[in-house]
């Protein structure tokens, strides 16, 4: 993909070409009626990096990571007051179509969702949409795409097979590559290795981890384990008493990686916000 | 600052390229619009025509359309009476020879233990309900008259058509609708406390007396609103048994005479050879429209009311 | 007390199964006896009392057809309304139930003012196709929109993810996952409009002397409804009797071989749903 010469219009920006941070959150407050649930600010995700972010269930990290691809609001529900950059753009900019942010922003979720049309279909779903490709640009890109999730050499000869039959690991990875086919800036993943076998966890563990060398990469976990496998930096989302929603703030000690990403515990630590 | 200056090229590169895919017009849209748009105009047309050309004969009679029975296109009087007294009088007996068949039947059903006989009877009534309206009246016209005929002419029935046999009928034909809905709604209820009823030590009638029907009573009450209304709008059937003859009413010759004997009704005086004559005179046309302004408006309101009433509920 | 009451709902209940019985019966034996190929491949003749329905059956068939190539770009256009214009949704579901129950022999009625009297076609063809495609309308698009909400969230979170927009996510995504669906519904839809009569009573159709179209004005159709509907009022003759009933078997047959796979379906949903329920406990 790092060579890749296909016309791929969407993100425009090639690997070598991304420098500086993807995505800058000067501020995000998102709630509902009944509860303040995000009081985000000052965090910044550099391009090509990785950040995994920890913190008990229901806090609010699968909120934030809608919020980015801008999925949140489309629940009337919520409220949000939000001040992010993508790219140096505010992402609420009129000049942005919501479906254009979203080609540049791919997400990952934990059940592998696949459609009941065929292999190929599935991975080209994402692209197809976004401009049209010739049949041997497909073919290639097919091909690249597969290569890089490592699954081309399980599929190759059954590509026009429906993808349901695959087994959860190979959903998750499709699902991977076909995010990949848009060629985007930022990478979100909700707990993608949650629903997965050591085995394919592991995999798609150094997967993320090459993608990270590219692309930035942010990641919702509940695994210590996986927190300490990855190298990368380590934000934990939590609460106070007195804040209005949930913070944000880096974990730089490598015990304390461990024991916060199943944490239940609400001992005051200095640490260092981002 | 070279950071900067990258940074900046970045900026209105992708800035560019967002702009392009800004617009929310599309084909499908606008073509999905212009359906939808027509299909509003031309029901609030219809409606409106409805409305205006019924002026004409509401003019005329005034309030004697509803209170006389002095229907004659040929001598210009137009008094419904009779057509609205018969439809809601076949409507409302064949609810009630219809109703406790479908509700205590599908009572009785619903305690099958057997799934296997449960399932084929389910499926048997399913397939009554999908059977056409002129295959009903055919079977009226060709079994029931004779069969009530036998019956009641001692009681002074003298062709076999008339409102009875259109009632009956009519309640053959709402019969499988009715029991499909009460099972769906006794089988709801029953699941839900079943177990509960028998481990403290209910019966199966005492189940349904103080459990499934009290608790099922609204949805039992709207089913039988659509079946009413389904009934009151049924044509093809009870125009082949009905007899089709106006200005009949109970207080000529006594209700038995009444029942027994031919009868009209709204849809099938809608159903019937005068719309092909009614444009010659703008007040016969006038009459017909009338009458099935009330048809919708009673069809309308019977559902709206319906679907107020269920969504409360939920 | 208690037996009694579950004796008398049981008795009820074999009425009812003994009446449902006795129709399908009478309907079989009876119309088998006029039941032969000849019946079904002849036209009519003798104003009905010989020969066969031919001309009928297609003559249904191309109501029904017409109406289906009617009412689904319109169904397809209120499902798209629904989902995509959301404060047209409480109009548009009103719209539908009103359409929904008004009484058919209405429609028949104001298709004659409308195509007959005021736009002059005679009786038509194409008049009752499009009166029968007014009519199946709002359960189909009852249908579609159920049918597209009963879709996993999780696919129209995906499909918004990957940066599609509405319209095509809906030509992408729901139209092709909604066909099956559409299909198994569309037919039910049409068996009832096979069965219909009151719409098409004054619009489209005659008893005897018209064939397949050739045109659209003063091209009238001949319809197995409506040739139940008319020669059952004459029902004097024997001959008619027998032909009446071997008519009235063939269009219940005909309804029922529409209708089969929507209950096929609706069947194998209602047992998977079951097996769904059970698996969510494990």
């Amino acid at each position: 993909m790092q060579n890749s010469n296909l016309p791929i219009k969407t993100c425009c920006l090639r690997p070598e070409g991304r420098i500086g941070s993807s995505l800058k959150i000067k501020k995000l407050i998102a709630s509902t009626a009944q509860e303040h649930v995000l009081n985000l600010s000052n965090l910044e995700f550099p391009a090509r990096s990785l950040t995994s972010i920890v913190g008990r269930s229901g806090i609010g990290k699968s909120t934030f990571l809608r919020a980015i691809n801008r999925l949140l609001e489309e629940n009337p529900q919520w409220k949000i007051e939000a001040d992010i950059e993508f790219l140096g753009m505010p992402i609420r900019a009129p000049k942005i179509s919501k479906e254009m942010l979203r080609k540049c922003i791919g997400l990952i979720l934990q059940e592998p969702c696949v459609f009941p049309f065929s292999i190929k279909k599935n991975l080209l779903f994402g692209i197809r949409s976004a401009q049209k490709l010739k049949k041997s640009e497909e073919i290639s890109l097919t091909e690249e795409l597969l290569h890089k999730v490592e699954l081309w050499d399980e599929v190759k000869n059954r590509l026009g097979d429906n993808a349901e039959h695959l087994s959860v690991g190979q959903k998750q990875r499709l699902c991977i590559a076909r995010s990949l086919a848009l060629n985007p800036e930022i990478l979100l993943m909700d707990e993608p290795t949650s629903s997965l076998d050591p085995d394919t966890t592991f995999k798609i563990e150094g997967l993320i981890q090459n993608l990270s060398k590219e692309r930035c990469i942010i990641l919702v976990t509940h695994n210590p384990e996986q927190v300490s496998r990855l190298e990368g930096r380590v934000l934990e989302f939590y609460r106070d008493d007195s804040s209005m929603g949930t913070l944000a703030r880096e974990l730089r000690d490598e015990k304390a990686k461990l024991s916060r990403a199943l944490t239940f515990t609400r001992e005051p630590e200095t640490f260092i916000t981002a | 600052m070279a950071i900067s200056g990258l940074a900046k090229i970045k900026t209105k590169h992708v800035l560019a390229f967002f702009a392009e895919h800004r617009s929310r017009a599309s084909l499908t849209r606008l073509i999905a619009l212009i359906v939808f748009g027509s299909v509003i105009f031309l029901s609030l047309g219809a409606f409106i025509f409805l409305v205006w050309k019924s002026g004409i004969v509401l003019r005329q009679e005034g309030p004697s359309f509803f209170l006389e029975a002095n229907w004659s296109f040929r001598g210009n009087s137009y008094g419904a009476k009779a057509l609205f007294l018969g439809s809601m009088i076949t409507a409302f007996l064949a609810l009630m020879i219809c109703a406790p068949f479908s509700l205590f039947g599908a009572w009785a059903l619903q305690n099958l233990r057997s799934e296997k006989t449960r399932f084929s009877i389910e499926a048997l009534v399913t397939l009554m309900a999908s059977v056409p309206s002129v295959v009903y009246g055919l079977l009226g016209i060709l079994l029931l008259r004779p069969f009530l005929l036998q019956i009641f002419s001692p009681f002074g029935m003298e062709t076999g058509d008339g409102l009875l046999t259109a009632s009956l009928l009519l309640s053959i034909m709402i019969l499988p609708m009715l029991f499909s809905l009460h099972l769906e709604n006794f089988s709801k209820i029953s699941k839900k406390y079943r177990e509960q009823a028998f481990s403290l030590g209910l019966s199966r009638t005492k189940f349904f007396w103080s459990v499934v029907f009290p608790l099922g009573l609204p949805a039992i009450l709207s089913s039988f609103a659509l079946g009413l209304g389904r009934a009151a709008g049924e044509t093809v059937a009870v125009f082949l048994v009905i007899g089709r003859l106006d200005n009949k009413l109970p207080s000529e010759g006594g209700w038995i005479d009444y029942l027994l004997n031919a009868g009209q009704s709204m849809t099938t005086k809608l159903g019937g050879p005068e719309i092909f004559i009614s444009h010659q005179s703008p007040t016969h046309e006038s009459a017909l429209l009338l009458l099935a302004l009330c048809l919708i408006l009673m069809s309308v309101g019977t559902s709206s009311i319906l679907l107020k009433f269920s969504k409360g509920e939920a | 007390m208690a037996i009694a009451f579950h004796r008398f709902c049981q008795f009820l209940l074999i009425f009812v199964v003994a009446l449902a019985l006795a129709l399908f019966s009478i309907l079989i034996i009876k119309g088998i006896a006029g039941f032969n190929l000849s019946f079904l491949i002849e036209p009519m003749a003798n104003a009905g009392l010989s020969g066969g329905v031919r001309y009928q059956i297609l003559g249904s068939l191309i109501l029904i057809s017409s109406a289906a190539l009617i009412a689904t770009p319109i169904a397809l256009s209120f499902c798209y309304c629904f989902q995509n214009l959301s404060p047209f949704r409480r109009p548009l579901i009103t719209l539908l139930h009103a359409l929904n129950s008004i009484p058919s022999i209405v429609f028949g009625f104001l298709a004659f003012l409308f195509f007959v009297i005021y736009l002059s076609w005679g009786k038509s063809w194409l008049a009752g196709g499009i009166i029968l495609a007014i009519m199946i309308t709002p359960s189909l698009s009852f249908f579609l929109i159920d049918s597209l909400k009963a879709l996993p969230t999780k696919y129209t979170e995906t499909t918004k993810s990957l940066g599609l927009s509405f319209d095509q996510r809906w030509w992408k995504l729901y139209v092709p996952l909604l066909l099956k669906p559409y299909l198994t519904g569309l037919f039910l839809s049409l068996g009832r409009a096979a069965g219909e009569t009151a719409p098409i009573l004054f619009v489209a159709c005659v008893f005897y002397g018209a064939g397949l179209p050739t045109g659209i004005k003063d091209n009238p159709i001949l319809s197995l409804s409506y040739h139940i509907f008319q020669l059952s009022q004459e029902a004097y003759d024997p001959q008619a009797v027998s032909r009446l009933w071997a008519s009235a078997l063939l269009i219940v047959l005909i309804v029922l071989v529409l209708q089969t796979p929507y209950y096929y379906f609706w069947n194998k949903k209602r047992k998977g749903s079951q097996h769904a329920k059970l698996k969510l406990t494990d």
